[in-house]
C-alpha cells in the first residue's frame, strides 16, 4: 500500500477497527444494539425519575373523570342493589311485622297475668316494707328501752335519795328549830307559865288540827300500889324519860286539896304539841302528823 | 507563484494537555462522535485535548504526528490499555490482540521535511508532507487515485490543482515515494494472521472509535448529580472527570442501578 493510499485510509473510517478486549469482535449492528441500549437505559433511568411526576400529572388530569366515573359506577351499583335488595328487604320486613305482631298478641293476653303478678309483687313488697318497718321500730324500742332503763333506775335513785336527804335535813332542821325554839321558851315559860296556859285541854286548839279527830281518851291506868312503896314525895310526881328536869319545872302541881290524892301510874301519855310556825305546818300536815307520831313514839 | 507551506516543521510536536475536566471530556466526546470527517473530528479533538493546538495547527501538524498525539490522547481517557480483540475479515472470527498505545512505532520524518522535491513530467516540483488540512480536504472529495488528489492538496504551487491532473502515473508514483521517505510515518493499523482461518487481516487502530467517552454518558452523569445534589451542569462539567465518575457510581450504588462497562463509554 502506498504512502498516499495510507494517508487516504486514515481519512476514511474502517470498518474493521481495532476495539478494546470484550468489544471489538463485536459487529457494528451488535454495537448499535449495545449504544441503543445504553440510551435506553439512561431514558429508562429518566423515565423513573420522571414517573412521579407524570404520575401526579395524569392522576391530576384523570381525578374528575374518575370522581365522575366512580360517581356513575356508584350509582350504577346503588341502583342495582337496590334493586336487588328491595324484594329482601320486603320479606324481611314483612317477617319483622310478623313478628312484631305475634309479640304483641303474646303481649296482650300475658298483660293481665302480668299485672297479677306485678301487683301481687307490689303487695308483697309493701307487706315486707311494712314488716321491715315494725320489726325495725320494735328493734328501736327495745334498744330505746334498754338505753333508758339505767337512766330510769339512776333517776330514780337520784330522786329517793333527793327526798330522803331532803327530808333528813328538814327533820334536822326541825330539831333544831324545836331546840332552838324551846330553848327560848324555856325561861318563859319558867316566868309566865299558868296552869290553863300548860293545859291542853283548856287552851284552843290550832286551825290546822281543829279538824284533825280527837286522840283517843287517855284512861288512866290504875292500879293498887303496896303500902310499902313510898310515895313519891317530891314535887315532880311525873317524869319524862329523855326530858330534862328543869323542863317540868321547881314549881308543883296545883292539887285539889279535898282531893285525896292517888297513887297514878302513867303508862302512856298523848302529847299535842302546838308548833309555833303556821307556815309551815299549813304546807306539810302530814309532816306535822309524822312528827307527833314519832315524839309518841319515843315516850 | 508559490504557494505557501503549511505543514509544521515538527514532525511530533509535544504538545502539552489541557487539564481534563468534564468540559473538555464533554467536548472531546462530542468531537469524537460527531458526524463530520474523521480529519476534521481529530483536528478539533486535538485542539480541545492540547493547549498549544489551536485548531489551524493541528491542522498543519503531518499527518502521522496527529496519529500519534490523538493515540497519545487516548492514553488520557483509556490508560495503559494493552489488550484488545478485532475480527478477521477473511471468516469472521474475533481474536485478541496486544497492542500498546503508547508503543505504537512510528517513524522519523526525512531531512528534508516537511518539503519533497520531485521531478515529474512536468518539472521539478515541491510537495509538502500531508497534513491535517490536507487530510480534511481529502476527505471531502471523491476521488478514484488518491494520489493525485494529494498531488494536487500538497503540491506548492499555485497551479499544483491543474498540474495534478495532468501528471502521469510515474509522477505520481515519484510524488508518492518522495513524500514517504520525508514524511513522518506512525503505524495506525496492525497486520495480523486470522488463529482460525490463518487469512492475513488488517485491522486499524483508530483511537476515535475506542478511547473517547460518549456525550450520553457524560450527560447521564451531569444529570444524576444535578438531579441528586442540586448543581447546575457547569457547576458538574468543571468538576475533575474522576471525581465527577466518583459521585456518579455512588448514587448509582445508592439507587441500585448498574454502572456502564467502562469500554461502553468510549465506544462510537
Amino acid at each position: 500500500m502506498s504512502f498516499l493510499t495510507r494517508i487516504a485510509r486514515r481519512a476514511t473510517p474502517s470498518l474493521n477497527r481495532l476495539q478494546p478486549k470484550g468489544l471489538g469482535a463485536q459487529p457494528a449492528i451488535a454495537r448499535m444494539e449495545e449504544e441503543e441500549e445504553e440510551l435506553q437505559t439512561v431514558r429508562r433511568q429518566e423515565e423513573e425519575e420522571a414517573q412521579p411526576l407524570r404520575r401526579q400529572e395524569e392522576e391530576e388530569a384523570a381525578q374528575p373523570l374518575r370522581r365522575q366515573e366512580g360517581e356513575e359506577e356508584l350509582q350504577t351499583v346503588r341502583r342495582q342493589e337496590e334493586e336487588e335488595a328491595q324484594p329482601l328487604r320486603r320479606q324481611e320486613e314483612e317477617e319483622a311485622a310478623q313478628a312484631l305482631r305475634r309479640q304483641e298478641e303474646e303481649e296482650s293476653e300475658a298483660q293481665p297475668l302480668r299485672r297479677q303478678e306485678e301487683e301481687e309483687e307490689a303487695l308483697q313488697t309493701v307487706r315486707r316494707q311494712e314488716e321491715e318497718e315494725e320489726l325495725q321500730t320494735l328493734r328501736r324500742q327495745g334498744e330505746e328501752e334498754a338505753e333508758a332503763q339505767p337512766l330510769r333506775r339512776q333517776e330514780e335513785e337520784e330522786a329517793l335519795q333527793t327526798v330522803r336527804r331532803k327530808e333528813e335535813e328538814e327533820e334536822l332542821q326541825t330539831l333544831r328549830r324545836q331546840e332552838e325554839e324551846e330553848a327560848e321558851a324555856q325561861p318563859l315559860r319558867r316566868m309566865e307559865a299558868a296552869p290553863e296556859t300548860l293545859d291542853p285541854e283548856s287552851s284552843a286548839m290550832p286551825a290546822e288540827i281543829a279538824q284533825d279527830p280527837e286522840p283517843p281518851i287517855a284512861n288512866p291506868l290504875r292500879r293498887d300500889v303496896a303500902p310499902s312503896t313510898p310515895t313519891p314525895t317530891t314535887a315532880h310526881p311525873i317524869e319524862m324519860p329523855g326530858l330534862d328536869a328543869g323542863l317540868m319545872g321547881p314549881e308543883p302541881m296545883p292539887m285539889p286539896q279535898s282531893f285525896e290524892r292517888p297513887s297514878v301510874q302513867i303508862d302512856q301519855i298523848d302529847v299535842m304539841i302546838h308548833e309555833a310556825d303556821p307556815a309551815s305546818r299549813t304546807v306539810q300536815p302530814d309532816r306535822s302528823r309524822a312528827l307527833r307520831a314519832r315524839y309518841l313514839r319515843r315516850l | 507563484m508559490t504557494r505557501a507551506r503549511q505543514t509544521l516543521r515538527d514532525a511530533f510536536p509535544e504538545a502539552r494537555f489541557r487539564p481534563l475536566d468534564g468540559l473538555v471530556e464533554l467536548g472531546v466526546a462530542e468531537a469524537a462522535s460527531d458526524a463530520r470527517s474523521r480529519p476534521a473530528r481529530v483536528t478539533e479533538v486535538l485542539s480541545l485535548i492540547y493547549e498549544d493546538l489551536a485548531p489551524d495547527n493541528a491542522r498543519r501538524v503531518a499527518s502521522a504526528g496527529r496519529e500519534w498525539l490523538l493515540q497519545k490522547a487516548a492514553t488520557q481517557f483509556q490508560g495503559a490499555q494493552r489488550w484488545f480483540e478485532t475480527t478477521c475479515t477473511t471468516c469472521g472470527t474475533p481474536f485478541d490482540l496486544e497492542v500498546h498505545l503508547d508503543q505504537v512505532p512510528r517513524a522519523e520524518p526525512g531531512p528534508d521535511f516537511p518539503v519533497a522535491d520531485v521531478v515529474t513530467s512536468l518539472g521539478p516540483r515541491q510537495f509538502e508532507a500531508p497534513n491535517g488540512g490536507h487530510e480534511e480536504a481529502f476527505a471531502e472529495v471523491e476521488a478514484d487515485d488518491p494520489r493525485r488528489v494529494f498531488a494536487a492538496l500538497c503540491g506548492i504551487s499555485d497551479v499544483a490543482e491543474a498540474e495534478a491532473i495532468r501528471f502521469t502515473d510515474a509522477d505520481l508514483a515519484g510524488i508518492d515515494a518522495a513524500l514517504e521517505a520525508t514524511s513522518p510515518e506512525i503505524a495506525d493499523g496492525v497486520d495480523t494472521i486470522c488463529p482460525a482461518c490463518h487469512a492475513s487481516t488488517l485491522t486499524r487502530i483508530d483511537p476515535l472509535g475506542f478511547a473517547f467517552p460518549k456525550p450520553a454518558a457524560i450527560l447521564a452523569e451531569v444529570h444524576l448529580l444535578a438531579q441528586t445534589y442540586g448543581w447546575g451542569e457547569a457547576e458538574i462539567l468543571a468538576l475533575p472527570i474522576t471525581r465527577r465518575q466518583s459521585y456518579a457510581s455512588l448514587i448509582r450504588r445508592d439507587r441500585g442501578v448498574r454502572a456502564p462497562r467502562p469500554g461502553r463509554r468510549v465506544l462510537m
